[in-house]
């Protein structure tokens, strides 16, 4: 079993650091990375909004308070989530910059300029002339805010990433204009940036044209069939989520943070743009449009409390009595490191078994029981928000989520239990041999 | 001196980061120790005299090095038992030993 563990580890070590060293290492995935974390005040903001605004019971027992609120507090919606597309733009541009190492400041701004080139300002909507309805009238002098919320997002990080790719590829070609070294750097700055940004801005208006010869239209209708749609689908998938859960695992066993390498770096971008049209939807007060969203989280963050509450009920040795304790608190909050490194989890052959499949199981199960119950989270949570309320909350008080939360952690109790007491009694025998010599 | 802790998130780490204030000396009593997710740590570095990393981080240790080197600021990740059990006796005399023999 030794050399076995040897042996896993070093073929582990050869396949998955490289790559989770790749993953992280990539200027753009970390851009994309960051710029979607930036949004999250935003998002936890506009979630705030949601629970006040859709007060569970409010509208049956008080009608006008809840009117008020809704009418009070929906500006806050289209300001905030109907922007996310430019916060994104916003946070994947200041981070890019700083990697590229070009001033962050010039960054946002060709990255944003860019964006609105390859924007229409003009929509065809339904209006109302005189008390007549007029249907596919051209508007003009408008921006149609449907490409500046969540179904933008992937056509701003495009943008983002390929205008200052070239921006700063052609300031590294001293392609600007120099100052004498007399005029101060603070107005020499943006004579440097004015040739980069012009002929970025130059390319962008290049695709805009080429563009309105196909029958796509517009860039932004172009990235929406090609790529946001099949990507959503594929984001909205169990499947997907159950193999990178999977995978995580895989990458916590060998020490390494595996949350970060699988779910946030690849799930969440799609997941988030999920999300948001969830959000959509449920300001308006339609169906939603999807189920599996980044709000899923909701669930997925205790699954590890299972294993370290069979350790403190069932742990008779020291080892499992001391990790128990020291990890049981941090556990309610969502941390699981003291768990995993204390016990450790890490390179335990004993528990690999469990380790691998015990949490895919749970999430599968909660993923049936939600679209059974229709408990979907709809609301994004901080991840540190102990488990019950984030389902709670984040389903705006739909009490099924109690019930789903309670089923996966007994779920994950009772299978984890045997594996604890195969662990403990490991460790109680090493103790006892310790103490006889 | 300044330590600096690098995770994931900056959360599992602050944990540590109390029990490493509560084993400070009396003559430790002004030390700085704060507890920052990896995607600061440029911006941070350049304020502290130590930096610890979480060792589930422990893949990106080469990258952090790179940035920390020139700077002549000792890096190091944490013993994986030490981190679980959360002895901060342990790691604030870890951190203490990288910054004499730096």
């Amino acid at each position: 079993m030794q050399k076995f563990m040897e042996k896993l580890e070093k073929f582990l070590n050869k396949y998955l650091m490289p790559l989770s060293d790749m993953v992280n290492r990539s200027q753009i995935i970390t851009a994309i990375k960051e710029g979607m974390i930036s949004t999250l005040p935003i998002l936890l903001l506009s979630s705030a909004i949601f629970i006040f605004a859709f007060f569970p019971y409010m509208s049956q027992f008080a009608p006008a308070v809840d009117a008020w609120l809704k009418n009070t507090l929906r500006p806050l919606i289209p300001a905030t989530l109907g922007m996310l597309a430019i916060f994104v733009i916003f946070g994947t541009a200041n981070s890019y910059s700083r990697l590229r190492k070009i001033d962050s400041l010039f960054g946002i701004v060709v990255a944003f300029t860019s964006f609105m080139m390859i924007t229409p300002f003009s929509t065809t909507t339904e209006v109302v002339v005189n008390g007549q309805k007029v249907q596919n009238a051209l508007v003009t002098g408008v921006i149609p805010t449907a490409n500046l919320g969540a179904t933008g997002i992937f056509t701003a990080l495009i943008v983002t990433i390929l205008s200052i790719k070239i921006y700063s590829f052609i300031q590294n070609k001293n392609l600007v204009i120099k100052m004498p070294e007399s005029v101060p750097p603070a107005v020499a700055a943006p004579f440097l940036s004015t040739i980069p940004i012009a002929i970025t801005i130059l390319v962008f208006l290049a695709v805009r044209l080429l563009m309105e010869l196909t029958p796509f239209g517009t860039v932004q209708n172009a990235i929406y069939v090609i790529l946001t749609k099949p990507l959503l689908g594929l984001g909205g998938s169990i499947w997907l989520v159950l193999f990178l859960i999977f995978i995580q695992q895989i990458f916590w066993f060998l020490g390494i943070h595996g949350t970060s390498v699988t779910l946030i770096a690849i799930w969440k971008p799609v997941a988030t743009v999920l999300m948001a049209a969830n959000l959509d939807a449920y300001n308006a007060g339609q169906p939603l449009p999807y189920i599996l969203t980044w709000a899923f989280m909701a669930y997925m963050v205790h699954c590890k409390l299972s294993p370290i509450a069979a350790l403190v009920v069932f742990g008779k040795s020291e080892q499992a009595k001391t990790i128990g304790k020291v990890a049981l608190v941090p556990a309610l909050f969502n941390i699981h490191e003291p768990f995993i490194f204390g016990l450790p989890v890490v390179l335990n052959a004993t528990l690999l078994i469990p380790w691998l499949f015990i949490e895919p199981l749970q999430i599968g199960i909660a993923y049936l029981l939600m679209v059974w119950t229709e408990a979907i989270p709809v609301l994004p949570m901080p991840f540190t928000l102990p488990l019950f309320f984030q389902g709670v909350l984040s389903t705006n008080f739909n009490f099924w989520s109690i019930a789903i939360t309670a089923v996966m952690f007994i779920v994950g109790f009772v299978l984890w239990v045997p594996f604890i007491k195969i662990l403990d009694k490991q460790m109680l025998a090493a103790e006892q041999e310790n103490t006889t010599k | 001196m300044k330590i600096l802790l690098v995770c994931a998130a900056g959360m599992s780490t602050s944990l540590v980061v109390a029990k490493m204030k509560k084993s400070l000396k009396p003559e430790e009593a002004d030390w700085v120790i704060d507890a920052i997710p990896a995607e600061s740590f440029e911006t941070e570095i350049d304020n502290y005299d130590v930096v610890l990393l979480g060792p589930q981080l422990k893949f990106k240790k080469n990258q952090l090095e790179e940035v920390a080197k020139p700077k002549g600021i000792p890096l190091e990740v944490i013993n994986m038992a030490d981190y679980g059990t959360v002895r901060g006796d342990k790691i604030l005399e870890f951190a203490r030993q990288l910054y004499q023999n730096k």
